[in-house]
């Protein structure tokens, strides 16, 4: 009865409604031993470029990914697609992610990408910084592409932060993925693209983990999303 | 569509050696690194420990200690270490604790070792030694500034601007200028029936020497011109040519090519090449007439050493030519003090002591000077002229932004301003019973240089304890232990604390610690073999002709100073072009990845020479 609200029967759920294809692939795979050591965790950081913030309404424009595995970020898995979007660009949103018209239509149609990811991201834990964003988009491209819901293991490093500083701290775009940078003299990027970012948020999650004062085991950060 | 990783790309472009890959391969290698991070204190590697990777650090810092706990070298960020292991395809011999905490780019053996194989550049700077390696480094900065700024360091060939205008010997005066008017020029080399160059006429010449004197000017031109002449030959650089010029206080350099005249340049041809020429100065500092004018003149030395060391020159030629400006500076005030004065009354000569006497000084230093005066000296009768003669010229150069020396090393101290036996008796005593206070002396005294007045008197001084010094063990092995007093800060490389003073903590002392343990061992090479030589990197070649040290070791001892010496100009040119007061104390920040290398390897040099003067002559003393 328990398992009936857990994050293992509503995979299981999911894959019986999902289609043969990359999103059944996916869920597919067993969810992570949630009381293994983080350091033997197979992870997948993460980050998307959106139109917005609201999933219903607007559209993914990259997605940029790379492993992390035993602690290491592994730079030869690092992954950046554009994808193809169907209304033209708002003028205002591609001064943040200046990504332009000519370059999206050099993309890849949303479904490939989102395959592409599906596989990236099988057996792995997504790391995200505000994993909502991720999760939610996802989620979203699932359903148009493929008529079904996904579940993904999620550790948000904004969540992390939020826990590590004090409250009175988190204004002021303190736990944002620059500052939280910079907090743990991380090499803060020029550019902003989904790797650039990705990969901010792989060496974020390093630095914070190094401050824990015992090796964490995964169950004290995971969640599951959306 | 794959990962860019273009901020990676750009890091590890920046970080030595691999700046010396290309960039499609720096783009394939950035895709192929792994990247960790370890929290402050950390153990990265353990020795003994099975690693087969080189590890570059891209934020922090890591510490490395030998298999007994002893401190080694710190790294600090676009730093490598793990290369030992690699190469030598043994454990860790080392423990490497993070200092900070650190973000690590990690490069597998395997690649490192195709790297090796496919560059040997990059290969080199692993397994190359100091030596070779800060060879490489000068030649590659020798080569970057002759991008920037060729002119001053092309041969003059460029800047010759006519064909020789010439003529034969047997012209009357009348005749050679009737040919300077039609041809409009100044100055007319004169010619044998062989094309040789036997002399110059100028403008000035016929004014004072022709009409002023009143000379028929159907005499022969022979008779008027200037025999003795300073030519270059075509190859000569436009800075050496600047150089000669101001030594000699000529406006005109005849080019000569097996004693052809092939052209002439003159001082506004080298004014073209930089806007503020110190041969132009040199003129200046020759024309003033007061202390005021004399100090705006110097007020522009600092300008001067910027473009002088941005032109590319190298470093030691640097400081001749800002040394040349003091010692003109010095000059003038002399004979200013002189005219106001009335003639000396004896001979003496004006000594340099310390920076300017070894052609050595940067921007305003302290004065160091003293006189020497002949043995005529009657103290009751001459002492009051030259104590005038002397605070004339040292309150000048104090005005001039040479201050005051503190340890009144000045020839205004009446101990400093003596008759030449004296001076020959201070001399015995300082080699014959080298206490400390006279081994301070030593560095200070033994660096003299006459610049005005009877070189004669300062000759006889010199022949006398060079005389003295030479192969006197005893001597040679305290001023030895003297010269060791000063190391190079290798600790500066495992940790910045090296000033202890409050406002220079944390920085390196170039002068101190870079340059001055350098000018201490040449001088003793000299010294040790009566050496006339007083510059120092004079005194380093003549230490190598005369094989007081082995060619290699002269070699790289001459490298070592021209590195920390480069670099501690350049310092002071960045200095004053952000309007700052130059020092000699470098921030840790503020070296390259280049840099930082190199200055390592020079201060390494300087270490193992050092060592090798203690063996040599302080073995036998400590006997």
């Amino acid at each position: 009865m328990f398992k009936f609200f857990g994050a293992d029967a509503k995979q299981s759920r999911l894959l019986k409604a999902a289609p043969e294809g990359p999103l059944k692939n996916f869920l597919g795979h067993n969810l992570p031993d949630k009381n293994q050591l983080l350091e033997d965790a197979n992870l997948l950081a993460v980050d998307f470029e959106t139109t917005g913030l609201d999933s219903n309404n607007d559209e993914l424009l990259s997605i940029g990914f790379v492993q992390i595995n035993n602690l290491e970020i592994d730079l030869s898995t690092a992954a950046h697609y554009l994808i193809k979007t169907n209304n033209d660009l708002v003028e205002e949103t591609v001064v943040i992610h200046k990504i332009t018209d000519d370059q999206i239509s050099t993309g890849l149609a949303l479904k490939d990408a989102v395959a592409h990811f599906l596989q990236a991201l099988k057996g792995r834990v997504m790391v995200a910084h505000h994993a909502k964003i991720e999760s939610g988009f996802t989620q979203q491209a699932c359903r148009n592409i493929y008529g079904c819901g996904i579940i993904i293991p999620v550790i948000d490093t904004l969540a992390i932060e939020a826990s590590r500083l004090p409250k009175e701290q988190h204004a002021n775009n303190n736990l944002n993925l620059n500052m939280c940078c910079k907090r743990y003299n991380l090499p803060r990027y020029r550019l902003h693209d989904a790797l650039s970012d990705a990969l901010s948020c792989a060496e974020l999650l390093l630095a914070q983990i190094s401050h824990c004062s015992t090796a964490p085991r995964l169950n004290r950060f995971i969640g599951y999303l959306p | 569509m794959h990962g860019e990783l273009e901020e990676i790309y750009e890091f590890v472009r920046t970080v030595r050696p691999f700046d010396e890959l290309a960039d499609d391969e720096l783009r394939k290698l950035s895709k192929q690194l792994t990247i960790r991070y370890f929290k402050r204190q950390q153990k990265i590697l353990k020795t003994g420990q099975e690693t087969d990777s080189l590890f570059i650090i891209r934020t922090g810092a890591a510490d490395i200690f030998n298999a007994d706990g002893n401190f080694i070298i710190r790294v600090n960020e676009k730093g490598c270490f793990g290369f030992v292991s690699i190469i030598n395809q043994k454990p860790s011999s080392s423990d490497v604790i993070a200092h900070e905490d650190s973000l690590v780019y990690i490069l597998s053996g395997d690649l490192f070792r195709r790297l090796c194989e496919q560059h040997s550049d990059f290969k080199d700077h692993f397994v190359m030694a100091e030596s070779q390696r800060l060879r490489k480094a000068l030649s590659q900065l020798r080569n970057s500034h002759f991008q920037f700024s060729a002119r001053l360091a092309a041969p003059v060939t460029g800047i010759i601007r006519r064909e020789p205008v010439m003529s034969a010997d047997n012209l009357s005066i009348h005749q050679a200028a009737a040919k300077m008017a039609t041809e409009n020029v100044s100055t007319l080399m004169i010619v044998d029936a062989n094309e040789n160059l036997i002399g110059l006429i100028t403008d000035r010449d016929i004014r004072n020497r022709v009409v002023a004197a009143n000379i028929n000017i159907n005499d022969p031109v022979k008779s008027v011109m200037t025999q003795q002449l300073v030519t270059i030959s075509p190859d000569t650089m436009a800075f050496e040519a600047g150089l000669l010029m101001m030594r000699h206080n000529v406006h005109h350099l005849p080019v000569v090519s097996e004693n052809k005249p092939i052209g002439l340049i003159s001082t506004t041809d080298l004014l073209k090449l930089s806007n503020q020429s110190p041969v132009y100065t040199i003129s200046e500092v020759a024309k003033a007439t007061s202390i005021s004018q004399l100090s705006n003149i110097s007020q522009t030395i600092p300008e001067i050493l910027s473009q002088l060391v941005n032109s590319g020159l190298p470093a030691y030629q640097v400081g001749q030519m800002v040394s040349t400006l003091g010692e003109n500076i010095n000059i003038r005030l002399l004979q200013l003090a002189e005219q106001k004065l009335g003639s000396a009354p004896i001979d003496y000569c004006w000594l340099a002591a310390g920076s300017l006497g070894r052609r050595e000084q940067l921007l305003h230093s302290d004065q160091d000077n003293a006189l020497l005066l002949s043995n005529d000296f009657d103290k009751p009768s001459h002492e009051e002229y030259f104590l005038l003669l002397t605070r004339y010229v040292s309150d000048g150069l104090n005005e001039c932004g040479y201050v005051y020396c503190p340890g009144e090393v000045m020839a205004t101290n009446p101990k400093w301003r003596q008759p030449l036996n004296e001076w020959k008796n201070y001399f015995t005593n300082w080699v014959t019973k080298p206490e400390p206070k006279a081994l301070m002396y030593c560095s200070i005294f033994f660096d003299m240089r006459s610049i005005y007045g009877n070189n004669e008197l300062f000759d006889n001084l010199k022949a006398h304890y060079l005389n003295l010094a030479k192969d006197n063990n005893l001597f040679l092995s305290h001023l030895s232990v003297n010269a060791l007093q000063n190391t190079p800060p290798l600790g500066f490389f495992r940790q910045f604390v090296l000033v202890n003073d409050k406002e220079h903590k944390n920085q390196l002392n170039l002068k101190k610690r870079g340059t001055a343990p350098i000018v201490d061992l040449a001088r003793v090479y000299a010294l040790a073999d009566g050496l006339n030589s007083i510059n120092t990197h004079n005194r380093i070649l003549d230490a190598k002709a005369y094989a007081v040290i082995s060619d290699e070791a002269a070699d790289n001892l001459l490298d070592a100073y021209e590195f920390i010496n480069h670099f501690r100009m350049q310092h002071q040119a960045n200095q004053i072009s952000n309007k700052l007061e130059p020092d000699n104390f470098a921030n840790p920040d503020e070296l390259s990845a280049f840099e930082r290398d190199h200055l390592h390897d020079a201060f390494k040099i300087v270490a193992e020479m050092q060592k090798y003067l203690a063996q040599r002559y302080t073995a036998s003393h400590m006997r």
